[in-house]
């Protein structure tokens, strides 16, 4: 197990120094610069920000002094922000959105997999939960946001409207960002109940003397957890990262908007910070989720010793 | 003394492509350790009859039973929820087709047997020795490691022997065994009907064989029931009916068992559905 996990760990680090590398050239070539305002600056001044950031070195000097900051940990100052290295706005705005994340993560899997068997049930609920899941892809967060802010904040005033000072602050930015991947692991789990349902194993439970409640919770679940479980590798490194409409929404002040403002800044220094954080996520939540599938699966397990 | 008794059971698929009447009205029943075999080809309704004796059918409307079985003097169709559950297993156990597929795949075989002495044998009971003890008398060597492997670590013959045991496990009076050596090579096959054909003498326990083959029933059953369209055409001793098919589909049945003889002595002969009408 412990062999399986640094196999992988060590098979990411190419994958992310590709990564890294693809967009540190990439976001060079795009038209533009970090010092780019709308009113016209003049090339002198261009000219000595470039040299103070060492911007005026060739590209490929460029990126090796990168990747010798990054060995270092150290990614730099924002271009954008003065006075903050990025290292420093990850790392405050970062923990921010993990919290928001983690708790639509958990929302999202408990929701989700409730959901999910509901449907998997018969006659009304199953049609209510069905209905529920199809809304819930649907419905894009930036038109359920405000409908929540309308109900609960406005109408009963149960909650802030926006900000991030509370406790039950986190409660509808949450709800917002867990509804979608609620939505999806209903419809995951539950077309999978439905498919398990129909194994021979089920009868054969049946058969033994075994309650629907034991069938479905006991034999029937953890099979049918597995897409679930997959899916929510990508997914939860989504959620964690921050999403920039939630945020923006409510003002919460996170990470998700910085994936499209450094972007639109040409904030190169925030651009990488964002993508490697990212890149990192995605690998981690990804390892996660194999473990997981592992821990459900005993065969898949077996595979690990290998 | 009758353990079980079936009368006039009928049994209708309905969906939306139309209805089927997969039993017309059947009677039959089996005296405590007893073994009787229902034969019959694919459709002619003996799964079903044997699936219905304990109510493991879809729920209505998709199938419907009439008629009346009972087990032991008890009613199938009026048990509550709790009663059947114990019935399930306790007083008939199941044996099914695919052994491959009937264990669930994600937990130990031992844990699956295990589970079916908990639901039917008192609190305290000693679970781990049940199932060493039963996957012991089906002849499973190392029967305390076996308990620990996954379905995918075994065989399909040592699936259905182990699927056996815990059949076994919560003592039934009535084991019911659904093409149980279909899906299994030969000489697996013939392992598993002296296996089956000992443990129910030994245990006197009456045995339903669901099968299409009358190659195996005369090792195994006193009586047969054969099938035909969802009715019983003939009925007897297996013996008797082997030696002396009186209806002609039971003849034509017993034409397609190959023998092993002289060359050219005798064809198989595929059935003539005109000729039956």
């Amino acid at each position: 197990m412990t062999r399986y996990v640094l196999k992988r760990l060590c098979e990411a680090v190419p994958v992310f120094f590709a990564i890294v590398t693809a967009v540190f050239f990439m976001v060079r070539f795009v038209p533009g610069g970090p010092f780019d305002r709308e009113r016209p600056v003049s090339q002198e001044t261009i000219e000595a920000l470039n040299a103070y950031y060492g911007l005026d070195e060739p590209l490929a000097a460029q990126y090796f002094k990168f990747l010798g900051n990054l060995a270092r940990g150290e990614l730099g100052p924002s271009y954008k922000y003065e006075g903050w290295k990025v290292s420093e706005i990850l790392r405050e705005k970062a923990a921010v959105s993990l919290e928001l994340g983690s708790y639509a993560l958990a929302l999202a899997i408990a929701a989700g997999i409730a959901l999910g068997l509901a449907a998997a049930a018969r006659g009304k609920i199953a049609a209510f939960a069905s209905g529920a899941g199809l809304l819930g892809i649907c419905l894009p967060a930036f038109v359920l946001g405000p409908l929540l802010i309308l109900a609960f904040s406005t109408k009963l005033g149960a909650f802030n409207s926006m900000g991030w000072d509370s406790p039950s602050d986190a409660v509808l930015p949450s709800a917002t960002l867990a509804l979608f991947y609620a939505a999806w692991i209903a419809r995951l789990t539950g077309n999978s109940v439905r498919a398990q349902m129909k194994m021979p194993y089920v009868r054969a439970a049946r058969a033994k003397g075994a309650g629907e409640a034991r069938i479905l919770f006991g034999h029937v679940l953890r099979n049918a957890v597995s897409p679930a479980i997959a899916y929510l590798g990508p997914a939860a490194a989504g959620l964690m990262t921050g999403s920039f409409v939630v945020e923006t929404i409510f003002q919460i002040p996170g990470l998700g908007r910085f994936f499209i403002s450094s972007a639109l800044d040409n904030d190169y220094t925030m651009i990488m910070g964002c993508v490697m954080l990212y890149a990192a996520f995605i690998i981690i939540f990804n390892l996660i989720s194999d473990i997981a599938l592992a821990v459900v699966n005993p065969r898949i397990a077996r595979e690990f010793g290998k | 003394m009758s353990l079980l008794e079936v009368e006039n059971l009928k049994i209708r698929f309905d969906s939306r492509r139309g209805r089927t009447e997969a039993v017309k009205g059947i009677s039959f029943e089996i005296r405590e350790g007893e073994s009787v075999a229902i034969v019959g080809e694919s459709g002619s309704g003996k799964s079903v009859t044997a699936m219905s004796l304990m109510r493991l059918l879809p729920p209505p409307p998709l199938c419907s039973v009439s008629g009346s079985i009972k087990c032991s003097g008890l009613d199938v169709a009026a048990m509550d929820e709790k009663t059947l559950r114990k019935f399930r297993g306790g007083e008939i156990a199941y044996i099914f087709q695919e052994p491959s597929t009937s264990f669930n795949p994600l937990f130990t075989v031992g844990s699956q047997i295990a589970e079916a002495v908990k639901l039917h044998s008192p609190r305290g009971t000693d679970a781990e020795k049940a199932v060493a003890d039963s996957l012991a008398e089906v002849g499973i060597r190392d029967a305390a490691l076996r308990a620990r492997s996954y379905p995918y670590e075994m065989s399909g013959g040592m699936l259905q022997r182990a699927m056996i045991a815990m059949a076994l496990a919560c003592r039934p009076k009535l084991l019911v065994a659904d093409e149980p050596t279909t899906a299994l090579d030969v000489t697996i096959q013939k392992q598993v009907i002296d296996l089956l054909a000992r443990v129910r003498k030994r245990r006197n326990m009456a045995l339903l064989l669901i099968t299409h083959n009358f190659g195996i029933i005369s090792e195994l059953c006193e009586r047969v029931i054969v099938m035909f369209r969802g009715e019983i055409v003939e009925t007897g001793e297996s013996a008797r009916v082997l030696r002396d098919p009186k209806h002609p589909y039971t003849r034509a049945l017993i034409n397609c068992i190959p023998r092993i003889g002289r060359k050219g002595e005798r064809k198989l002969m595929p059935i003539d559905y005109e000729k039956l009408g």
